[in-house]
Formats: structure tokens, sequence, C-alpha cells
């Protein structure tokens, strides 16, 4: 008969630890019985919970299928060759691998998914350049770069948002000035793409209130007695 | 040919025995059953001899067409579950660490229960849909009866405190009782605010952490008699003063109220033979937002709101209330994909959110004398909670009371403050757990 020395309560003779605080049982004048038996056996029942998210990523990626080969077929019938239904069967696996990789992946992160989007969207507007035509020169200095913006903008909203430390009006003026410099960098890449010359006109427009607002939010959360008397006067 | 000789047409005896509704309280639970989760609770009795399969095996067939509520199988209609009866033998299955998971439809030919045994220990999980705790007590001491007496003990089929297996089943026993003694004479409103949740890290789906304290009825009885309440209200009182540390340990701005949801047995009020659900539950509590609590000032509130509470018209008032919901016509002709939607959300929303646990007493458990000598002690269990942290089954057997907590989460503050507060009260505490043996 073994107490834990913690909780005062007398322990099960298969009890090694005590079960309400962990302690380890020291009973100089009982051995602990190997062979005794535990109250519950150590075979457990376990839940396959892959399934149902299986059952699912098969769902999307059958259904996802159906448009991608009736397209498929009708092209190659009528024009004896894959051409426009190349662009269809490259938007619809582009939208496969924004749904099935989460689904599939348990632990699969943001980020990571993050990473696979922006691939898969690299990966059709590719397809996209071919079809048009690649003396079209518009995929590396337009469509690679104003991805590779949005990419960033996520990647750095993640990373923000998923920061405990960091505190929510910050949170917030980081994603406005986010935004806003996302649609500089985009009109900036337009530009440079159309005529060579930088010149930010609607880009501007949505910039200046979103620094605005980003430069408010921290200012509030800088000075306590702003953010004291806002919870004061806008309380619900 | 003769078609009398044949043996009796499943098919005609199921479409004699037929199908029932679920009851009232059961409605909710098919609603918020998911993939890796069901409302389960387990009784068990732990015998003084090893447990021999066959036996028990065939002490279930024997019993099974004697319990009707039990030979059932959910079944999905079009605007609400139903309970169709079903003809197949069950089987039974050795106990694993892990008890009271979701009981597959493929699992036991769609039956509702699973019967387990280990070592000494004969166990009954079920879901709620089929009967509360004073149900499957009934049908938990007629598998046992019936598997001593196949090993040879002398115990009558008559006995007090059994139900006799060689009658035929009563009409009455599944009757749903709550439509029977309703009088919607008035509806309880039920308004009541969202109560404290001890917080933790989440077990994987499937499993859960089992604390049981074994405590002596007389010295539980003389110290709930020191503080003039009675066991239930002293054990309720003690839970939630603990779960009431545990929310000041965390320091949160504002604090919610600490409530324990104690489920009532309804027979005790209504001469309802029934042996299918007839609970319902009162949330006795603090509010932690007056100021500070004492435990003797806890125990006072708790007191009173029992007594307060514990009043035929009362709880005919909510039971009036929950059953106008079954039986509102917008509710009653909504298709059940969109039923099931609606109950779970009102579920999450409304229901568990309502207290901090769950803790059910089902009392003492009395046996024929024939039967005493074989039996050890009873254990009840509530099984892994939907979205509170824990909760707690109480019972006792002569001079045995079991106290299981079943938790979902990995921390077990609350389990080891509530009996560290019973052993400071001078309660003798043993303790046994689910833990791996390492």
């Amino acid at each position: 008969m073994s107490y834990c020395v913690n909780c005062g309560v007398e322990l099960n003779e298969s009890e090694r630890k005590c079960p309400l605080c962990d302690t380890v049982v020291i009973n100089p004048n009982v051995v602990f019985d190997e062979k005794a038996e535990p109250v519950f056996p150590n075979e457990q029942f376990l839940i396959d919970l892959a399934d149902n998210r299986k059952m699912t990523a098969l769902l999307v990626s059958v259904i996802l299928a159906i448009p991608m080969s009736i397209c498929l077929v009708v092209n190659l019938s009528l024009d004896h060759a894959i051409t426009w239904s190349m662009i269809v069967a490259g938007a619809i696996f582009m939208l496969w691998s924004f749904i099935v990789p989460p689904l599939l992946l348990k632990n699969l992160r943001l980020m990571a998914a993050t990473v696979i989007d922006t691939a898969a969207m690299l990966a059709f507007l590719y397809l996209l350049n071919i079809y048009l035509g690649l003396e079209e020169r518009w995929y590396l200095p337009l469509a690679v770069p104003i991805v590779l913006c949005l990419f960033a903008f996520f990647c750095i909203n993640i990373a923000v948002v998923r920061n405990n430390k960091i505190g929510k009006l910050y949170m917030a003026a980081v994603v406005f000035i986010t935004i806003g410099a996302l649609l500089v960098a985009v009109e900036v890449i337009i530009d440079m793409y159309t005529d060579g010359k930088v010149e930010l006109i609607w880009s501007l427009i949505t910039m200046i209130p979103c620094a605005l607002l980003s430069l408010l939010y921290v200012i509030i959360e800088k000075k306590k007695s702003i953010k004291e008397n806002l919870r004061k006067k806008l309380q619900v | 040919m003769k078609k009398t000789d044949k043996k009796p047409d499943s098919k005609a005896q199921k479409r004699e025995k037929g199908w029932y509704k679920l009851d009232n309280a059961a409605n909710i639970y098919p609603a918020i059953v998911t993939s890796n989760w069901a409302p389960n609770f387990r009784v068990s009795v732990t015998l003084k001899e090893q447990i021999d399969p066959d036996a028990l095996s065939k002490a279930l067939n024997s019993c099974l067409p004697r319990f009707k509520n039990f030979s059932l199988v959910l079944r999905r209609g079009l605007f609400w579950h139903y309970l169709e009866f079903s003809d197949k033998k069950p089987s039974i299955s050795r106990e694993v660490r892990n008890p009271m998971r979701i009981i597959t439809k493929h699992e036991n030919h769609g039956y509702q229960f699973r019967v387990t045994y280990y070592n000494k220990r004969i166990a009954l999980e079920l879901m709620h849909v089929l009967a509360d705790g004073s149900g499957a007590m009934m049908f938990l001491k007629a598998i046992a009866a019936e598997y001593l007496r196949i090993k040879g003990a002398a115990i009558p089929y008559d006995a007090e405190g059994l139900v006799n297996i060689k009658e035929p089943p009563k009409p009455e026993e599944m009757e749903d009782s709550f439509r029977k003694y309703a009088k919607f004479r008035t509806r309880q409103p039920r308004r009541e605010s969202r109560a404290y949740w001890a917080k933790g890290t989440k077990l994987a789906p499937g499993n859960v952490s089992i604390v049981t304290g074994r405590v002596s009825v007389k010295e539980m009885l003389a110290k709930s008699k020191e503080y003039g309440v009675t066991i239930t209200e002293f054990l309720a009182s003690v839970l939630i003063w603990v779960i009431y540390q545990n929310q000041k340990s965390r320091k949160m701005r504002r604090e919610l109220p600490v409530k324990v949801s104690v489920p009532l047995n309804l027979r005790k009020f209504y001469p309802s033979q029934s042996m299918r659900n007839f609970s319902l539950f009162i949330n006795p509590g603090i509010e932690p937002r007056y100021g500070d609590y004492e435990f003797e000032e806890i125990v006072i509130d708790v007191h009173h709101f029992m007594r307060m509470n514990l009043k035929e018209k009362y709880l005919n008032a909510v039971m009036s209330a929950n059953l106008s919901d079954e039986l509102n016509p917008v509710v009653r002709i909504l298709p059940l994909i969109l039923k099931n939607r609606v109950l779970a959300a009102f579920y999450s929303a409304v229901g568990e959110t309502r207290f901090s646990t769950d803790m059910s007493n089902l009392g003492a458990v009395t046996l024929p004398p024939e039967m005493e000598d074989y039996v050890e002690h009873f254990d009840f269990m509530l099984g892994r909670p939907h979205g509170i942290p824990f909760d707690v089954g109480v019972i006792s057997y002569k001079d045995a009371m079991s106290i299981s907590f079943s938790g979902g989460i990995e921390e077990r503050d609350c389990e080891r403050e509530f009996f560290r507060e019973l052993v400071k009260r001078g309660i003798h505490v043993k303790i046994e757990s689910n833990s791996r043996k390492k």
C-alpha cells in the first residue's frame, strides 16, 4: 500500500507514479510489483482520422477530373490536338493543388501551403504563356514578379498573424501597410512592363489611406492613454 | 411443404417488435456525433473472480431479448432519427485503455452498446440515445446476475432489485416518459450565462483520461452531514471550489461563473418504469463577479439551489420547455440533414457552455442478498466530454464509492485538487487511472 507524498492519496498497486501529480512512488517497504495488473489494459484502440480527409480529397479529385477530361476529349476529337483544353486542364490542376494537398498532408503548415499555391500559379501562368505564344514576353517581366509579390505579401502576413507576441493593433498595422505596398509594387511592375517608366497613380490612392491607418494603429498601440480612452469611448 | 415448420421469420419479428421514436433527451445526441466522438458512458461491475468470456457472451444473449431498449439500432429517417428493433446476436470484446469511444455501425451489428471484459470486470458502454444511467444499470445488473448463474450461483430470477429476464418485456419500460408526464402548464426559460471551462492540451481523438477515486460511503456521508448537506451537494461543492480556484490561478480579467451540471433522475418524482432516458439537469454554481467565495459559502449556495429547484413543478416546466421545442412544427418539418446542423449549432452555443463540468451521481446500487458476495464494486463513468474539459460519474455499492473523472485534456489539475481537497477533509482516497504503465 503506497501513498503519494504530494497528494496524500493511496495509489493502486499498478501505479508507479501518482496519476494526479506525476510524483514517482518511493516506498522502501514495498517493492514495486512489475507484474501487478494495471486497472486498464495497455492496449489502445486507435481511431483512424485520415479516412474522412482522404475521402474528401478523392471526391474533390474526381469532381475536378470530370470537366478536365471532358474538355480534353472534346478538344482532341474536334481539333485532333490539345490546344485550348490545356488551359482548362491547367486551371483545374491549379485549383486541385489549392484544395487537395492541405487535405492529404495532415501537418502541412500554412507557409508550405502558400509555397505550393505559388508554384501552381506560376506553372499555370507559364502554360498560358506557352498557349498564347512564347514571343509574347509577359511571363518573366510581368507575371512572375506579381505572383512573387503576392507570395511575399502572404508570407509576411502569416508570420505576423501567427506571432503571439505582437499586439493586435501592430498586426493590423502590418496588414494595412503590406496591402498598400503590394499595390504599389504591382503598379511599378505594370509600368515597367508597359513603358519602362514608373508613374504611381492609382496605387497611391490606396497606399495613402493604408499608410495613414497603419500609422494610426501604431500610435494607438504605443500611447497607452489614447488606447485606454478609445476603449472607454468605443465600448460596446 | 409446411410453412409452420420454418423458423420464425426474422423480418416478421422485426415488424412485430417495430421501431421507436427517440425520446426527448435522446434527440440531440445523434446530431452531435462526429466521426470520432459520441455521447457514450459506461457502467461496470467488478466481481471477485476472473471473467469467463464465453459465459459472459451467453449471459448477454440471454438478457438482451428482455431489454427492448437495448435491442435497437439507430437509423436515419427523413425528418428524425429512429430506433429499429434488431434480433442479431451481440458480440462482446476485451476492454481497451480508451473505453467509451464511438461505437461504429459495423462494430456490434449496429447496436449502440458494447459489453467488454477485463480481469474481474464486466463493463457496459452505451450511447445516451438508448438509456440513461438508471436504465443502463438495470441491464448491467441483469447481465452480471445471469453470468453468475451460468457460473453456478443460485440467484433467483425474481429477486428484488433485478429485472426478471424470464418475464416478457413490459410496454411501459419503453415509454417516452417525458411525453407522458410533461404538463405544458408553463415553459421554463433557458436564460443562463456562459460558465468557465478549465483549459488544457486536448487529447488525441478517441482517447480519454480516466482517474477514479475510491472512497468510503460512511466517511463521505459523515463529512456531508457535518455540513448539513447530501453527498451529491457536498461533491458538487468541492468540484465548484476546485474549478473556482483553477479560474483564480489563471488571473482572468473577467471571471466567469463556475457551475456544475447535475443530472436528476425524474423517476423519483413520477411513477415511471421507463428504461429509456428520463432525467434532467440543473446547474448549481457560483458567480465570482459578486466577490470572493469561501468553501462553506459554496456548500450553502449549492444546498439551497438544489433544494429550491428539486421540485416537481419546476422540473416539469423545464421538461415542457424541452418537449415543446421538439413539438414545434418548424423544427419537425426541417429535414434531418438541416436539423442536425441546427441542433449541433444549438448544442455548441447553449448546451455545454452553460456549465463548467457535469457530475452525475447514480446513487447506491442494491443487489439481492444472493448476489452480494460475488460483487466487489461498481463504477460509473461518463464518456470523454464534447467541449468541457472533464466530467464526473459517481456511484456507490455498500461502503465503496467510486468517483470517476473522464477527461478530454492531458492535464489533471482539477482532478488532483479535487482529491486533495477530500484528503484534506479527512476522507481516505484510493486512486486508479488509465495512465499507461511505464
